[in-house]
């Protein structure tokens, strides 16, 4: 216990001295609330509508942007990409400054490395989530839908940055990040990027938000599979209990 | 405190050990010569069990928690301050928090002790590093290039620190290609070269063995005439 007390203590203080992840979800928090203005037509009373333009191919009315929630849409680029970059980011420091080493040679185990890391990480995400589920106005049971459904998106997020952090590959995370942070937003506009993406967590964090009041269990269902394929991924690269493994 | 006997550890097609022994005893401060590449990190990773050898005997006699470990470059957070990079290992070791700042004094650095690691000096940085390999006062001190790129004060600095802890008892193991350092340092010595020992033992003996006395002892003439390599 006293070994995650430590390094849950050690990655709080990094997260709020290079706060990598609370800088994503600033960056991402300004851009949903840019874009969520410049979305809405101003002229609608009820302000839920977005511009609409007439098309110069077939010359039919077309609105401007499918209609979206900005809010789900920065939302799972927060956990998606922001979450799983920082995480990766911070176990990257960990290595790089030899620390996972002098910590493997203490006695810390990839166990107590993970759940120590993941609290942090997981104390500033949900921080993060319920700004974003108050700044795009969800109250409520809708909160709870769209926070709740995040926070779990988040979790595998973090659980997954460890795990990439830890590897021998670390350098293919961001590329990943950006396919789980960014895919679901292409999902919006193209039906085939949408089925091939509906076995991520990120798209069904955005489809769960999208259709709010449809039932969520489906969604639960491919998040829990993700989360427990990344799970088993960190078992497996983890089999020989050390925190850094050279052979 | 350690042995090493018929060490062999080779990467893919490259052998990067051949049939090194060694021994070092219990309060001994002991040094591994030679030029990069030679092998000595490996060396380090095979006593401290990060990597395994392909044949022979590493023997080390401690447990991983009680070896104190440090490199030339690294080991601290840059962005947390003295305090929070030793309180990391305090709490890993259960020590107490006292034994932070006695640390800190011990290397010198009690007046940076709220300073962030990546506002100090490379020689103050190197020290912290030191602080923290020494926090839980390891049986055994395993220094890859203590003090490369220090400057002349500050690595002497380093070195009387060392000498005081292998006074108060823990045996030191350390890399380098300083050979003036290994000359006042270090009890012994040994000279590698394209992972295999070319020579060891005490530096003057090693000197006198090999007429490199000239003036005063000359280990960097000795590891020229063996191996026919600069350091």
């Amino acid at each position: 216990m006293k070994n995650i007390k430590a390094i849950f203590y050690k990655q709080f203080i990094s997260n709020l001295r290079a706060p990598v992840l609370l800088f994503y979800g600033g960056l991402f928090l300004v851009f949903m609330l840019i874009f969520s203005f410049l979305a809405t037509d101003h002229s609608c009373e009820t302000g839920a509508c977005v511009p609409e333009y007439i098309c110069q191919y077939c010359e039919e009315s077309r609105f401007s942007l499918p209609d979206i929630s900005m809010a789900g849409m920065y939302m799972v680029m927060f956990v998606g990409m922001g979450i799983v970059a920082s995480t990766s980011a911070l176990v990257g420091e960990d290595k790089t400054t030899k620390n996972l080493r002098f910590m493997s040679m203490a006695g810390v185990t990839p166990w107590q490395y993970l759940i120590g890391t993941f609290a942090a990480m997981m104390l500033f995400s949900t921080g993060v989530i319920l700004i974003y589920t108050i700044a795009g106005g969800y109250f409520g049971l809708d909160m709870l839908v769209v926070g709740g459904v995040a926070t779990l998106g988040a979790m595998v997020s973090v659980l997954f940055g460890v795990t990439m952090g830890l590897s021998k590959y670390p350098v293919v995370t961001m590329p990943l990040a950006m396919l789980l942070g960014m895919g679901p937003m292409l999902a919006d506009v193209n039906e085939n990027v949408a089925e091939i993406l509906s076995f991520t967590f990120t798209q069904q964090i955005r489809i769960a938000i999208g259709e709010l009041g449809e039932g969520i269990t489906g969604n639960l269902i491919v998040i829990g599979i993700n989360a427990a394929v990344v799970m088993a991924l960190f078992i497996f690269l983890n089999r020989k209990g050390k925190l850094v493994d050279d052979d | 405190m350690i042995k090493l006997k018929n060490l062999e550890k080779r990467f893919g097609e490259q052998t990067v050990l051949s049939d090194v022994s060694f021994e070092v005893a219990s309060q001994e401060i002991f040094a591994l010569l030679g030029p990069s590449g030679a092998g000595k990190t490996t060396i380090i990773n095979i006593l401290t069990k990060q990597i395994a050898q392909d044949s022979g005997e590493a023997i080390v006699d401690a447990t991983p928690q009680e070896v104190g470990l440090m490199f030339d470059v690294g080991g601290v957070y840059p962005h947390l301050n003295c305090i929070e990079n030793l309180s990391l290992y305090a709490k890993i070791y259960d020590l107490p928090k006292t034994r932070v700042m006695e640390t800190l004094q011990s290397v010198g650095l009690e007046e940076s002790a709220k300073k962030t690691a990546s506002t100090l000096s490379r020689g103050m940085q190197q020290r912290l590093s030191l602080a923290r390999a020494i926090l839980y006062k390891p049986k055994l001190l395993i220094l890859d290039e203590p003090t490369s790129a220090l400057d002349p004060g500050t690595a002497r600095g380093i070195c009387k620190l060392l000498q005081k802890l292998s006074d108060e008892g823990t045996t030191i193991f350390l890399t380098t290609h300083n050979m003036d350092e290994a000359l006042k340092l270090c009890d012994r010595v040994a000279l590698l070269n394209g992972g295999k020992i070319v020579a060891q033992g005490a530096p003057e003996d090693l000197c006198t063995e090999h007429n490199s006395m000239r003036t005063v002892p000359d280990l960097e003439a000795v590891f020229l005439k063996l191996t026919g390599v600069e350091l």
